[in-house]
């Protein structure tokens, strides 16, 4: 198991909660500790609240009950230390009238950050992705979706992020592509070790990227289990061909059924 | 190669044999009625009348294009400054939205006298009706599309701490371009009747060149039904000119600024 990265942020949540304003509760009583640069997978049902779990932790919208900190240092008691965050969406996300490398560029344009490093960072995070050059130039509508799908997470990685909060990122690609971005994520992840936190209703996938797996009852959201993964990294592909691998997904999928009972 | 050129023969030839047979029908009927030439000219007479006064008509729609393209560059500029203010706040967008539907359901025939009073008759009046026809799609069509944008974009350039400005020009402005084209086509059409209209009622001024409009309202008079019918088909066409050519730069935009698929 990789150890802890100092430099990547801690996620502390104490009783968080969500209520929104028409009075539905998407998330109650959440508490749980991600340490730097652990990548741990949020699953649950539809509409659980793993989303609004992850858009509370980006800081895009406050909770309504309970403490949340994120940043460099929380567990030890730093109050918040909001570091740099990386979002993927579900969606590449891009914006149409930009090339990929200009995509990739404008959270770097958007943070006001040093002009002179902006094209190497990009360079960086393109070739991070695995996004040839010659397509570096492209507008969004020239890539297939694989390639949009890796654009999208170059532009959430060239912040280089203390955090990286993935929603459901590959879920509207085709089985094949998902896989090998699956593998793309988990290379990216042991290369930079930012804490990642990956929401997905398939469990499969959650037990082959992940070291832990919250898994989240639906309405109202609660935290129901805490799963440790036990493969070593960098697992491979001929992992889930494995009885071990299996059994895993198996019992994550029962606990998925019993919190949705 | 062929097949194209097959398929283009096929789309125009019907309307055109459809067209020389009513100019047949037109000319036959005339000659058999011995219809008076001020109820209705043969087509020869109109096209004998279109020779005759080439100058005045090319002249007269030379006024009229410009009047209406300086209608439509107004609309342009005033409608998307507009937009952009009401896409600021939700006051000001509830404030001034009832006057500018108001201002684009009075009637344009009612307020031609206040015009007159306001700024005279002539050119500069002509521009202002074009305008007053044509702003109100911009400025709906524009809104619309600053006001809509997807919110997992915004909650992106939240995340990396856009100012309003950024959100404006590097999201909102780009990404309203697709439905303010939109707009534009709707609003291109209007111009070139709100010119035409806004000639026959505040266009004559004896210092100046008069447009198709007041052509037709003079001719008409004069019972010089030809030379109306001449200053009719130009009206169409460059209603047409205006319109095609506002809807081929706004397809180049358009491939640029809408998400491809």
């Amino acid at each position: 198991m990789p150890e802890q990265n100092r430099n990547a942020a801690e996620v502390v949540a104490d009783r968080v909660g969500m209520t929104f304003a028409g009075g539905h509760v998407a998330v109650a009583d959440a508490s749980f500790a991600i340490g730097g640069g652990e990548f741990v997978a949020i699953v649950g049902p539809s509409g659980c609240g793993k989303s609004t779990l992850l858009r509370m932790i980006a800081g895009l919208m406050a909770p309504s009950a309970g403490v949340l900190r994120v940043g460099k240092g929380v567990a030890a008691g730093v109050t918040r230390g909001s570091g740099r965050i990386g979002f993927v969406f579900q969606d590449p996300r891009l914006l149409p009238w930009r090339t990929a490398s200009q995509n990739v560029a404008l959270p770097l344009e958007l943070d006001h950050g040093p002009q002179a490093s902006r094209s190497s960072c990009v360079a960086g995070a393109l070739s991070l992705v695995g996004l040839a050059e010659a397509d570096a130039t492209k507008t969004p509508r020239m890539l297939s979706g694989g390639m949009r799908m890796r654009v999208s997470l170059a532009r959430a990685l060239v912040t280089e992020p203390e955090i990286l909060l993935l929603d459901e990122p590959f879920g509207a690609l085709d089985d094949l592509l998902r896989q090998q971005l699956n593998d793309e994520l988990e290379r990216i992840w042991l290369a930079r070790r930012p804490t990642a936190i990956f929401v997905t209703h398939n469990v499969s996938e959650a037990v082959y990227l992940a070291q832990r797996i919250l898994v989240v009852t639906p309405s109202p959201g609660r935290i129901a289990n805490d799963v440790v993964v036990p493969f070593e990294y960098p697992r491979r592909p001929e992992l889930k061909g494995t009885g071990e691998f299996a059994r895993q997904v198996g019992e994550v999928s029962a606990l998925l059924r019993r919190a949705a009972s | 190669m062929k097949i194209a050129r097959r398929s283009i023969l096929a789309a125009v030839l019907p309307p055109l044999l459809l067209f020389l047979v009513v100019l047949g029908a037109w000319h036959f009927s005339v000659r058999h009625w011995q219809i008076p030439p001020f109820l209705l000219p043969s087509p020869g007479d109109v096209g004998r009348a279109a020779l005759d006064n080439f100058a005045k008509l090319a002249a007269a729609s030379g006024i009229t294009a410009a009047g209406a393209l300086a209608g439509f560059g107004v609309s342009l500029v005033v409608g998307v400054c507009l937009a952009i203010l009401f896409s600021q706040s939700a006051i000001i967008r509830r404030s001034f939205f009832p006057y500018a539907i108001f201002f684009q359901t009075v009637p344009i025939v009612a307020i031609a006298p206040l015009i007159v009073i306001w700024s005279g008759t002539g050119f500069r009046s002509v521009v202002l009706v074009a305008f007053i026809v044509s702003v109100f799609p911009i400025i709906t069509n524009a809104t619309a599309g600053l006001t809509s944008i997807d919110p997992d974009l915004l909650d992106l350039f939240r995340l990396h701490g856009a100012s309003r400005w950024q959100t404006l020009f590097k999201l909102r402005l780009p990404g309203a371009v697709p439905s303010t084209v939109t707009g534009a086509k709707t609003s291109s059409g209007l111009a070139v009747i709100g010119a035409i209209v806004g000639e026959f009622f505040v266009g004559y001024d004896p210092s100046e060149q008069f447009g198709l409009g007041y052509l037709i309202q003079e001719s008409t008079q004069q019972l010089k039904t030809d030379l109306v019918l001449c200053a009719v088909v130009l009206a169409t066409v460059l209603g047409l000119i205006v319109f095609g050519t506002v809807t081929l730069i706004g397809g180049l935009v358009l491939r640029r600024y809408s998400p491809g698929g």
